[in-house]
């Protein structure tokens, strides 16, 4: 029952992240056809989206979820592969810590960035 | 007593490749396989440089590696990977959900099976795939012909 739930909530995650990164893609890497302009991923752009608290949550949904998805399916060809419960267990908790470290480490960072770009932008209105 | 051969039925990685009569089917699952783990792989790799932002850090600008046209081929694989991957997946969810299977019926011969009621879902699905693939072609092209052009 568990594992129906943890399956269900990784197709979830994949339906959702085709909306997301593919918003993602659109905004940041396919800026040439959109917006006539490659470089949406140029130091002032990419500091103007970190100062806009909508775009913390959107990265911290995205890496939540691609984390989410990617690892369980990492998990599920790693079972199929290692068939030993012993060897499936190191698997579980390598996976988890990894995920969760990641999670964590991204989110953080995101928010330092978003700090330190919301006070830059503080300060360039200020003068 | 004859003692019983027993097999796991796992077939490890090689079994990924080949075994037996398979259908088209197998053959998108592995594919799926193949570019979930690029994928993630990439991924894990953008969730670490990006976070160097924190400290003022910005790779994809700054560093000479990223900008080499081997990287950046890498990354236009990454995203023909997704295309594929995002479109094939939504395909595996309509099925899995029983959507475009077909309903029910007798087992009565000849035998019909649902993998042909399923084909023009694959043939829509990949339609979309290959759309958002030639945008990004196309801005591959260009953003190639800006680094070779300077």
């Amino acid at each position: 029952m568990k594992e129906t739930k943890y399956w269900t909530f990784h197709i979830f995650a994949g339906i959702l992240l085709l909306f997301v990164l593919g918003f993602h893609f659109l905004y940041t890497h396919i800026g040439e056809l959109l917006f006539k302009e490659s470089d949406n991923i140029s130091k002032e752009l990419s500091q103007g989206r970190d100062a806009k608290t909508s775009f913390l949550v959107f990265f911290i949904i995205l890496l939540g979820l691609g984390l989410y998805h990617g690892l369980y399916g990492l998990k599920n060809i790693l079972f199929e592969i290692f068939s030993s419960k012993a060897v499936q267990k190191i698997i579980v908790i390598f996976i988890l810590l990894l995920g969760i470290g990641l999670f964590f480490f991204g989110s953080y960072s995101s928010y330092l960035a978003h700090k330190n770009a919301a006070a830059k932008t503080e300060v360039s209105h200020a003068k | 007593m004859a003692e019983l051969n027993r097999y796991d039925n796992r077939l490890g990685v090689m079994g990924w490749l080949f075994k037996g009569r398979w259908g088209f089917e197998r053959y998108l699952y592995i594919l799926h396989r193949i570019t979930g783990l690029g994928i993630l792989f990439y991924f894990l790799m953008h969730i670490v440089v990006t976070s160097l932002r924190a400290f003022d850090i910005y790779l994809w600008t700054e560093g000479e590696f990223f900008h080499h046209p081997v990287f950046r081929f890498g990354e236009f694989l990454v995203f023909a990977a997704f295309a594929f991957h995002a479109f094939n997946g939504l395909r595996l969810v309509f099925v899995e959900l029983g959507f475009a299977v077909g309903k029910p019926i007798e087992p009565v011969y000849p035998y019909k099976t649902s993998l042909t009621k399923q084909r023009p879902l694959f043939v829509i699905m990949m339609i979309f795939a290959f759309i958002l693939f030639v945008f990004g072609t196309y801005e591959f092209i260009i953003s190639m012909g800006k680094m070779i052009g300077g």
